[in-house]
């Protein structure tokens, strides 16, 4: 599994995550398709690759390959919520929904709920900094095993 | 069980240069070493074991 993308590769996986900030939701290949002026097939295959590469993960389906995670963001809700600037968007977890203030480089206020008791726990990000950093954090699946089913990691 | 604060740390590491247009996955070697410079050196945060696939986590 190459660790390097191809020139075409990089453009969608960066147009992917720009769309993900700019629209609050996944984009489909149409929609990066026409940002990056490519044929909607070259797109697809491009989303194709990189999840083969673990950059994306697919959902497959009559209309071709869809966006379900470009980590941090998530097409479907979530128990992780990143609220900034206005904006909103789904985290995959905790690690991720942390991500989204760093990517965003950006402060970011994170409602999350507890996978084992749905206690809600708040967390803010703001010039850096945790500003409320009660609560720990519980992974479940040990780090060798997470792609054996990410959804569930 | 974790500190929020350590999965900061961690989210800080892993998630820098994110949006790069250079940005290519994390080697295997890479990712250890993001793990351990935030504190998560326990066998639960390895990459090898004897049955793992290959692959460099996220």
């Amino acid at each position: 599994m190459p660790n390097e993308l191809s020139p075409l590769d990089a453009r969608v996986r960066l147009a992917i995550h720009r769309r993900f900030l700019a629209d609050e939701r996944a984009p489909s290949a149409a929609d990066i398709a026409a940002d990056l002026g490519v044929a909607e097939a070259d797109a697809a295959e491009a989303f194709r690759r990189l999840a083969t590469g673990r950059a994306i993960v697919l959902r497959e389906g009559a209309g071709g390959p869809a966006i379900r995670m470009a980590f941090p963001f998530s097409a479907d809700p979530t128990r992780f919520r990143v609220h900034s600037g206005g904006r909103a968007w789904w985290a995959n977890c905790i690690w991720d929904a942390l991500g989204i203030p760093v990517v965003l480089g950006a402060d970011a206020h994170i409602e999350a709920r507890c996978g084992d008791c749905d206690d809600a726990l708040s967390v803010t990000v703001q010039g850096g900094v945790l500003s409320h950093t009660e609560g720990v954090v519980h992974f479940a699946v040990p780090a060798a095993r997470w792609w054996d089913d990410i959804a569930v990691t | 069980m974790f500190p929020v604060e350590q999965v900061w740390a961690l989210a800080r590491a892993w998630f820098a240069g994110w949006l790069d247009p250079a940005w290519r996955r994390r080697t295997l070697e890479e990712t250890e070493r993001v793990f351990v410079s935030v504190g998560f050196t326990s066998p639960f945060w390895s990459l090898r074991p004897p049955a793992a696939p290959g692959g460099a986590g996220r």
